[in-house]
């Protein structure tokens, strides 16, 4: 198993919701625990706080990505865990009929979506994944997916931008292994963050959790309890690990 | 240091010390450097104008907290004019400054010019202190200054420092020329300052730990070492700085030390020049500590002080020594109270509590200040006769903190508020001024807010009831408007309902308590 003080760990969107939480159980076991986030108010709530290192990065941006990475580790010397937790959830269906007549899905949402779910965790790795090897560093690559990687009807960008993710896992579970890498995804179900609840209609939501055998949303301390178990798990990689109450069985 | 001369006010201190030490560096900031004999020239000048414009001794002004040397210009200035100053921290929200100010009605508040702007200039007079025309004069400026020091009594007010205070109003406590130059001689004592000494001052002017740094080294001949936040916050140029300047002596809250244990900041050898690290205003996790400890320790002295803003904000100093580790477990002792201190542990009666039980602690001695400034209903409320005796009026000041003497080790060990104040990065919080913000915004049902240490670090956690849809950065960017940065919530969590206890009160207890079970089983 994978002893976790003192080691490096990065969540990107760690500034809030499950990205945050899984800082915080990474804290509990002791590791170096660094955000990279754009600019909120909880960002900045978050730069007050002596246990943590937060670094504003847009991690769209392959320049500002390389850039942060190279300040990581000019900071602590290695990164030996990457969490691509950075996520944005949009819904909408590729054709729709309202009032106003026919409606085509938003193609720059779609840029959006897939540059933050997507493009941003292939910068990210490469950029980590260097840094790991130029400091010999055995290291986790973690993907925060979803379970609308099956593919969600009203959610074209988003469930592409996840199974697009769960492809990269497999590639990385085979390709990084001979330096020492080793990658898994975990796809939570419906949690009950604020961004479930803006994004998703109230009413879906309800008949969301009815669907679900265990009957609630998840929690992000269940989600990020599931992350870091599957960080310290040495024989763990490849595989998407589903975490959803048994929504999808 | 005194010449036999009745030095009985902090003007007369430093004058005596700036001529004995005249070519010797007072301030270092950036790479600007000021000797003494500059200082107290510049500070006569400026304790000139303010007896030019007509301020007399016991008027208030309220001086911008932004680190510079400016800064402390106008403090020493306002020292020797007999004027009371109270730092304000210039990135306060308008409102609370305005509160702060309205408490105050200062005689003049002084500012950088992009803050002036913002001040209502039909209610205060306000001036930028970078364009200040001071009298040129040198040897007219210093007559002006003697002849003026002999007003200023031991009892005049020094400064006025605000604290976060219950009602959502700050509470500014009332320090004493007399007070201040207590707390200089036992630092003096107490720490062994000598020749050569240079006190980092990482702490903000307005935040009370800045206190210590600025009287022990201007007052005793050495140098003081400026540190803006963003100094602070940049780890490597901070140490880097703190080795350029020969930084002999570190004071600051433990939050600033575990920050740099976090980003790695720190090795052996580190702080070269370093004699002691002195750290206070929170409790400094002793599993955190002992990193640093067994990294320093052995070339660093390290010394856990602990007091009240009330009360020159050190009251007692306690020197680590490895058999504190014994066991990693919660935080360390206080030490024994300073000699010019008395103290008692009551109950709620103010009653002397039997020794090994439990009790509030309450300070007395000519340290404990004048109270709140214009604030009698809080000071009394305060500040208490001696419950020793009633023979003559000895007040004693009421810490809040609930302590308890193990007569088995002789030591005393803090267990807890007697009231909802907390300690966060230091600062002094009363946990309802949070709940009041929180209340005027429109969206917000009920709130309670709690305060917990996760690791032994301090989180703010603030639980909201909505009455409608309100994201949680929109909460924090309102908040920004009515509170200072460190009194916002770490944490929001948005519940349907808030649990209340038997007596139809807001439960926090529980609320902590199932937040912290979240928090490990999770």
């Amino acid at each position: 198993m994978l002893a976790l003080k003192g080691k490096v760990c990065l969540v990107t969107g760690g500034a809030s919701g499950l990205g945050l939480e899984i800082i915080e159980q990474l804290l509990r076991e002791e590791a170096v625990s660094v955000i990279f986030d754009i600019e909120s108010e909880g960002f900045r709530a978050l730069q007050n706080r002596p246990d943590l290192a937060v670094f504003k990065c847009d991690v769209t941006d392959e320049e500002q990505v390389a850039n942060s990475i190279k300040a990581v580790t000019e900071q602590f010397g290695q990164i030996d865990v990457l969490v691509n937790n950075v996520g944005i959830l949009y819904s909408a269906p590729l054709i729709s009929f309202g009032g106003g007549g026919l409606k085509l899905h938003d193609s720059s949402e779609w840029q959006r979506v897939i540059s933050t779910n997507l493009s941003s965790a292939f910068y990210m790795t490469k950029h980590a994944v260097q840094a790991m090897l130029t400091r010999r560093t055995k290291g986790v690559i973690v993907n925060i997916t979803s379970i609308s990687a099956r593919g969600n009807a009203g959610q074209s960008a988003y469930s592409a931008a996840k199974a697009g993710l769960e492809a990269l896992t497999k590639v990385w579970a085979k390709e990084l292994p001979v330096f020492g890498i080793r990658c898994f995804a975990v796809a939570p179900g419906f949690c009950d963050t604020e961004s479930t609840h803006v994004a998703v209609n109230e009413t879906i939501l309800q008949d969301t959790i009815k669907r679900v055998p265990l009957k609630r949303l998840g929690k992000t301390a269940e989600i990020a309890a599931f992350v870091v178990a599957g960080i310290k798990n040495d024989y763990l990689n490849g595989k998407v690990l589903e975490i959803d109450g048994g929504l999808v069985i | 240091m005194s010449n036999n001369q009745y030095l009985f006010n902090l003007g007369s201190r430093f004058k005596s010390v700036a001529s004995q030490k005249s070519d010797s560096v007072a301030v270092l900031f950036e790479e600007q450097k000021l000797t003494y004999s500059e200082l107290d020239r510049q500070s006569d000048a400026m304790a000139t104008y303010f007896i030019q414009s007509g301020l007399k001794v016991g008027d208030l002004v309220c001086i911008s907290g932004t680190k510079n040397i400016t800064a402390v210009i106008c403090i020493l200035g306002a020292l020797k004019a007999g004027v009371t100053y109270s730092v304000f921290d210039p990135e306060s929200p308008q409102p609370r400054l305005l509160k702060i100010f309205d408490r105050c009605n200062p005689a003049l508040v002084l500012c950088e010019n992009q803050l002036t702007v913002s001040i209502p200039s039909d209610k205060f007079k306000v001036a930028d202190y970078t364009k200040l025309q001071l009298p040129a004069n040198e040897d007219d400026n210093a007559a002006v200054v003697s002849n003026h020091l002999k007003s200023i009594t031991a009892a005049t007010a020094a400064y006025v420092m605000f604290t976060s205070g219950s009602t959502g109003f700050p509470k500014g406590a009332t320090m004493t020329h007399q007070n201040v130059l207590n707390l200089i001689d036992w630092s003096i004592q107490t720490y062994g300052i000598g020749a050569g000494e240079v006190f980092t001052s990482v702490n903000p002017f307005f935040f009370d730990n800045s206190v210590f740094d600025l009287y022990s080294s201007l007052f005793s001949g050495s140098t003081i070492a400026l540190f803006d936040g963003q100094a602070v916050r940049d780890s490597r140029k901070l140490l880097r700085l703190i080795d350029e300047f020969k930084c002999t002596s570190w004071f600051s809250v433990p939050s600033m030390l575990i920050y740099l244990q976090t980003m790695r900041a720190l090795n052996a050898d580190s702080f070269s020049s370093l004699k002691r690290i002195i750290f206070g205003g929170e409790g400094y996790p002793k599993a955190r500590l002992v990193e640093l400890f067994d990294l320093l320790s052995h070339r660093i002295s390290f010394y856990n002080v602990y007091g009240p803003t009330e009360c020159t904000c050190i009251c007692s100093s306690y020197k680590v020594e490895s058999n504190d580790f014994a066991d990693l477990k919660g935080f360390l002792p206080l030490g024994k109270l300073a000699p010019n201190f008395s103290g008692w542990i009551v109950d709620e009666a103010l009653q002397i509590v039997p020794d090994g039980q439990q009790g509030e602690l309450l300070l007395g001695g000519p340290n404990v200040g004048m109270g709140y400034y214009r604030d009698h209903e809080r000071t009394n409320l305060a500040f208490v006769q001696n419950p020793t005796h009633s023979a003559y009026r000895d007040m004693a000041y009421r810490t809040g903190d609930v302590v308890l003497h193990n007569p088995d080790d002789d030591k005393i060990r803090i267990m807890g508020r007697a009231d909802n104040q907390i300690k966060h990065m230091g600062y002094r919080i009363e946990l309802e001024e949070i709940e009041n913000a929180l209340s005027c915004i429109e969206s917000v049902a009920q709130t309670a807010v709690i305060h917990c240490e996760l690791r032994g670090i301090s989180q703010i956690v603030a639980f909201v009831k909505l009455k409608s849809d309100t994201e949680e950065d929109e909460i924090r960017k309102v908040l920004k408007g009515l509170l200072p940065a460190y009194m916002i919530p770490t944490k929001f969590s948005f519940v349907q309902y808030l649990q209340k206890n038997a007596n139809g009160k807001l439960d926090r207890k529980q609320l902590k308590s199932d937040y912290l079970g979240q928090r490990v089983n999770g």
